[in-house]
């Protein structure tokens, strides 16, 4: 006899601590732990199933989300990348600026394969601008031979018109086999040949990053004789595929913030708010609308290299629970922190630096630790931190939001409890006794999505056709990618009409979101 | 400012976004150009255009087509001296510099790595100190100057000489070519010796510019009294009475063709005052 499998595990691996939560269907919170992130990651991630599991029947588990920093840590220490060969299809145009310009050297030296620029590509239209050198290909296949991990291959306006893109790919799994991945990079981004070349040669440089946290996440499972659907959380809050996270592992690279957004808007259910996720080392403070993350419409720089990502607008400093106070020569508050060694170093845990989390119980907002540790701590000291950081909150919050008018704002992470309950601007603040897991949360509640970013001619069909071919790709998208057909909806719609361009061209960008189906064990595993 | 090296393409790009007015397009793109450019070239000189032979060719250069378009295809880095050529032998004179058509913009950078390329100096000045939508708004379109015979060049070297009967005209064929080149191309128009730009364009634009960044990045960086107007650095040497933003014919120009463009002088003259006075 089995059990219904109603539950979901949400794992988020952070940079100060990996923490796991069991949801129920009906959003219940079962089980949680957090503990820190350990030097061998996934010592974390085991340890955390182990305790989640210890309370909860592992047989109901139907589906297990992992949101983690491996990613973006391999990138940032470059450490466990791939050697990567890079193909560019354009020449002659955009030979100016070569793969990999801008990019800083060390990463460089980390990842570069040979690198080549080959004719052919399409015109903004979609018109081929050439015939692609297929030759040219075959030579740089030849280079890679034996020399890379894998290849990043970027065409000229591949997001309109793949062919030529898709035809190289070929050629290279071809005379290569099929153990050298190969990027496509409308797969990883969009319209900006550069943006979209660097994700595809960070994503590249990612495969077998991506394919050790699958893998070492299955694992752990099957050790605990689990089979439930797997998926990773990605930039924006919504689900991969463990088959779509091995093969396009940079887009799960910054869904940490996102994860702890969505967090906070599942457990206040507010939809609109300023969020502050107070960890141990820094703070992000972002900003719900429509119950997702506010994007930057800045472009964001990974590990020192330029993409196209639509990521949260998230404004980080250095203010955690760790962060060191001093009060030598004036009062310095940061930015350095005693991070993941919090439950060692502060004075309150019997240690000896003095950190924002004594502040915090000696001031009373928070009961961690043993407060009688503090009896010699000058109360002076302790109002003048108090002082400093409320003050750094409020402006913080003043600089997030959008709108004159007060806001409620929700407080989560592990130091949610530096953050004061009076803030200028802010009609309430927000707190719940799951706040400090809400990342788990998020990745255990995220849901499937899917996106176009296409331009259209409103010239042909007219605008509302157009519009409703973008909405139904992404929705078509989205089921792909396992949302329910029935409650999958569009959640952002977006118009950029194109100076210059002849005709009415609009570039269109829609994203559909759904809650996952229901795992079936007939077929998943039948 | 003498040269502009590796260590201003920084700055330059943030003027440029500043000026480029929410038009322009995004520069990301012609600074990794630039940056190449300069790299493989080193430093391009930055002259006024009253140090160069009167009688010389200034290549004023400026990106042509849609920055949607330039965001997937972009230069090949030839396109300039393509155009130079054609210039050349069209007018029977040989090119002495590279200037700016507009600061604002991938359209102020891309001169900078095309100088680089020819090896010749850039010449601080523009034609109207930010990015315009049309070909026609320049100061030189109110000096009566041509800008026919205006060369366009595609990353492939395809080329098109525009030689229209007046400004307005010039910019629509050059439109209308610049379409079936894919939308990008590099555009070499007012073809002007050193003599017209020096009594027509507007002076010191390529500092204003980099002035402009980084002031910016001091901001960015926290600097104190970034904010300050007496804040300076030593780049805004060129500002000074002595070198005035803008010729008193090039005043003369304008105040008989409009009345608005004055204003905008007037403001740019009292705000190098104020800058040389906080010098001084």
């Amino acid at each position: 006899m089995t059990t219904k499998p109603n539950l979901r595990i949400g794992i988020d691996v952070g940079g100060t601590n990996t923490d796991a939560v069991v949801v129920d269907s009906s959003g219940t919170v079962r089980a949680r732990h957090k503990a820190p992130t350990t030097p061998a990651v996934f010592d974390g991630v085991r340890a955390a199933l182990e305790a989640v599991l210890s309370a909860v029947d592992g047989s109901a588990i139907g589906q297990v989300m992992l949101g983690t920093t491996h990613p973006l840590n391999a990138i940032i220490r470059r450490s466990g990348l791939g050697r990567v060969g890079v193909l560019r299809i354009g020449a002659p145009a955009t030979l100016s600026v070569p793969p990999l310009a801008g990019w800083p050297n060390d990463l460089v030296a980390a990842l570069r394969g040979p690198a080549a620029i080959v004719r052919g590509g399409h015109e903004y239209s979609g018109v081929e601008c050439g015939p692609l050198d297929e030759a040219a290909i075959l030579d740089f296949a030849k280079q890679c031979e034996g020399a890379v991990d894998a290849i990043a291959v970027t065409a000229m306006s591949s997001p309109i018109n793949p062919a030529h893109e898709r035809r190289a790919a070929e050629l290279l799994r071809e005379v290569l086999g099929r153990d050298i991945a190969v990027t496509e990079s409308r797969d990883v981004g969009g319209i900006g040949l550069l943006e979209r070349e660097n994700s595809a040669i960070l994503n590249s440089a990612l495969v077998g990053v991506g394919r050790h946290v699958v893998e070492s996440l299955l694992q752990a499972l099957a050790h605990h004789e689990m089979t439930p659907d797997v998926y990773l959380t990605q930039n924006d809050g919504t689900l991969l595929t463990v088959e779509e996270a091995i093969r396009r592992p940079v887009l799960t690279i910054g869904s940490g913030p996102t994860n702890s957004m969505r967090g906070a808007a599942y457990l206040t259910g507010l939809t609109d708010a300023v969020v502050m996720d107070v960890g141990g080392t820094s703070t992000d403070v972002g900003l719900l609308v429509n119950g997702f993350p506010r994007e930057s419409a800045l472009a964001v720089e990974i590990g020192g290299v330029r993409t196209n990502y639509r990521m949260p607008d998230l404004i980080a400093v250095g203010l955690g629970g760790g962060t060191i106070v001093t009060d030598e020569n004036g009062m310095r508050i940061g930015p350095d922190s005693v991070g993941y060694r919090l439950a060692g170093e502060a004075i309150v845990f019997g240690g000896s630096t003095l950190t924002l989390s004594d502040v915090s119980v000696a001031a009373g907002r928070s009961t961690i630790g043993e407060r009688e540790y503090l009896s010699r701590l000058d109360r002076g000291l302790v109002r003048r931190a108090l002082e400093s950081i409320d003050g750094r909150f409020a402006a913080l919050a003043d600089r997030i939001k959008a709108s004159r008018g007060p806001q409620p704002l929700v407080a989560v992470g592990g130091g949610a409890h530096l953050v004061p309950d009076r803030i200028e601007g802010i009609d309430m603040v927000h707190r719940h006794e799951h706040a400090d897991v809400a990342n788990a949360i998020g990745a255990a509640i995220a849901e499937a999505s899917g996106s176009v970013d296409r331009t259209f001619s409103y010239d042909e069909g007219g605008r509302a056709y157009c519009l409703e071919q973008a909405r139904e790709l992404a929705v078509e998208q989205a089921v792909r990618a396992g949302a329910d057909p029935v409650r999958v909806r569009i959640t952002a719609l977006t118009e950029v009409p194109m100076s210059y361009m002849p005709g009415t061209s609009v570039r269109v960008q829609a994203k559909a979101v759904g809650p996952l189906l229901p795992p079936s064990r007939d077929a998943g595993h039948g | 400012m003498d040269e502009i090296t590796l260590e201003d393409v920084l700055d330059l790009t943030l003027g440029a976004g500043v000026l480029a007015t929410g038009g322009g397009g995004e520069p990301f793109v012609p600074r990794l150009m630039v940056e190449e450019a300069l790299r493989r070239h080193g430093p391009v000189p930055v002259v006024r255009p009253g140090e160069l032979d009167p009688e010389g060719l200034l290549l004023p250069l400026a990106v042509f087509g849609a920055p949607t378009a330039f965001a997937e295809k972009f230069f090949n880095g030839s396109e300039a001296l393509i155009a130079l050529r054609a210039l050349e032998r069209q007018l029977g004179r040989k090119g002495v510099g590279v200037m700016p058509v507009e600061v604002g913009g991938g359209s102020t950078l891309l001169p900078v790595a095309a100088a680089a390329e020819l090896g010749l100096p850039i010449v601080d000045a523009d034609t109207m100190r930010r990015a315009f939508p049309r070909g026609e708004l320049t100061q030189f379109n109110l000096a009566g100057i041509p800008a026919s015979p205006i060369v366009l060049v595609d990353p492939a070297g395809n080329t098109v000489v525009v030689q229209a009967t007046d400004n307005v005209m010039a910019e629509r064929l050059a439109r209308a070519a610049t379409t079936e080149m894919g939308m990008i191309a590099v555009g070499a128009l007012y073809p002007v010796t050193a003599r017209q730009a020096d009594e027509f364009a507007i002076h010191g634009s390529l500092t204003y510019c980099v002035e402009i960044g980084r002031r910016i990045r001091a901001i960015q960086d926290g600097e104190p009294d970034a904010y300050r107007i007496s804040w300076i650095s030593p780049t805004a040497a060129s500002c000074s009475p002595a070198r005035s933003w803008t010729s008193t014919a090039g005043r003369r120009a304008a105040g008989h063709a409009a009345r608005s463009p004055s204003r905008t002088w007037t403001t740019r003259t009292e705000h190098c005052g104020s800058t040389s006075r906080t010098r001084t």
